[in-house]
């Protein structure tokens, strides 16, 4: 008898409370926080976090400085109030969105992805406004690629290393067989 | 010892959840549930105590996982979060007893693993683990039967090599004594 037979048949010998099973179950369902997929990454990271400041920008700008709304009285105040509810309706709808995701906001790719949009954004808007494009603002963008990379690669290896365990796996399922097949007295002509 | 295709399957289920793959956790729970009741069972004196801490230990597992850097540490890691929720539970529930296991340490060369199996079948195994006091019958079950190396076992139960080395000693003494005692071992 094999050490990894021997120990399956030891456990068995332990009766296993098909309550707790369940109960584990149950809670697993309730915890868990779902990681991110491949492609929500850089989907979120990109359009909760820029695209969120753009259109934050747009609004407080429009209502603090636009001249249709500088002529309404307290138009301040209206645009604060604006500004304060489209905050907390974008932080609803990030949190709706990463629902249970503290785990995805510690992400370090999400935080990579995060900035790259950030650094892209602030320069777009340099450009949009005319101001140029500092050597401060290139070397942002170099050092967020070379992060972004490191992160694309980082996944790749990820990629691959499951893709090795899968055939490792095969080969174990067939070593399995085969000693089983072994054990059973069955030989190949 | 886990098999190496328990080894390899939960590594790469772990990836797989880091990636994002539905159902990857709740196969990854699968295979090890059953082992890890088993480790608890011994450590505990209740089957209640044993389901209350095994559930603690996996919702804990499930909160944690995205800690584990190095996926194939994963069966060690799972097993010191399960000693330690062990451990607490036993604070808890008798604060004024000493912990077991704090005996004197003495550098004993750690024996070969399958000359423990080549002797034992899996009924006298597991009856002869039920006596042992629990930091012996925890090294057996984490050494032999899961396959953790000795340094492993001592990164687990947090306690020195030389340690890990003389309860494994003092363990595998301690079978062969107990079952000899009930007549279920030859003489080796």
């Amino acid at each position: 008898m094999s050490n990894s037979e021997l120990r399956d048949k030891v456990l068995e010998l332990e009766p296993y409370p098909e309550d707790l099973k369940d109960r584990i179950r149950e809670k697993i369902i309730h915890t868990k926080e779902r990681p991110l997929k491949a492609w929500e990454r850089p989907f979120l990271a990109f359009w909760c976090i820029p695209v969120g400041l753009v259109l934050l920008g747009v609004a407080i700008w429009g209502l603090t400085r636009y001249d249709a709304f500088s002529q309404i009285p307290g138009h301040k105040l209206v645009g604060l109030a604006f500004c304060f509810l489209f905050g907390c309706g974008l932080l609803v709808f990030c949190s709706m969105v990463l629902k249970k995701g503290a785990l995805r906001l510690r992400s370090t790719s999400f935080m990579i992805y995060a900035a790259l949009g950030f650094v892209v954004f602030w320069i777009c808007a340099a450009m949009i406004a005319g101001r140029p494009v500092t050597s401060g603002d290139l070397a942002g963008l170099i050092v967020v690629g070379v992060c972004v990379i490191c992160t694309r690669i980082e996944s790749s290896e990820l990629r691959l290393r499951e893709r090795v365990l899968c055939n490792e796996l095969a080969l174990a399922e067939l070593s399995e067989l085969v000693s089983r097949r072994d054990a059973q007295g069955i030989r190949r002509d | 010892m886990a098999s190496r295709r328990a080894l390899i399957e939960s590594e790469l289920l772990l990836l797989q959840h880091r990636r994002g793959r539905s159902g990857a956790l709740e196969k990854l729970v699968e295979i090890w549930e059953r082992p890890l009741y088993y480790y608890v069972r011994r450590l505990v004196n209740t089957e209640d105590e044993a389901k209350d801490v095994t559930q603690d230990v996996w919702l804990n597992v499930v909160r944690k996982i995205g800690a584990v850097r190095d996926p194939a540490a994963f069966p060690a890691w799972l097993y010191k979060v399960a000693r330690t929720h062990a451990v607490s539970h036993f604070r808890e529930t008798r604060p004024f007893e000493p912990l077991p296991g704090n005996e004197s340490v003495a550098d004993v060369a750690c024996t070969n693993v399958n000359d423990l199996y080549s002797t034992l079948n899996a009924e006298e195994l597991h009856w002869g683990l039920s006596q042992l006091s629990p930091p012996h019958s925890e090294c057996l079950i984490l050494h032999f039967l899961e396959g953790f190396s000795v340094e492993e076992v001592g990164n687990i139960t947090g306690v020195p090599l030389g340690t890990v080395k003389s309860r494994i000693h003092y363990a595998k003494k301690a079978l062969r004594d107990v079952l000899k005692k009930e007549g279920k071992c030859n003489e080796q």
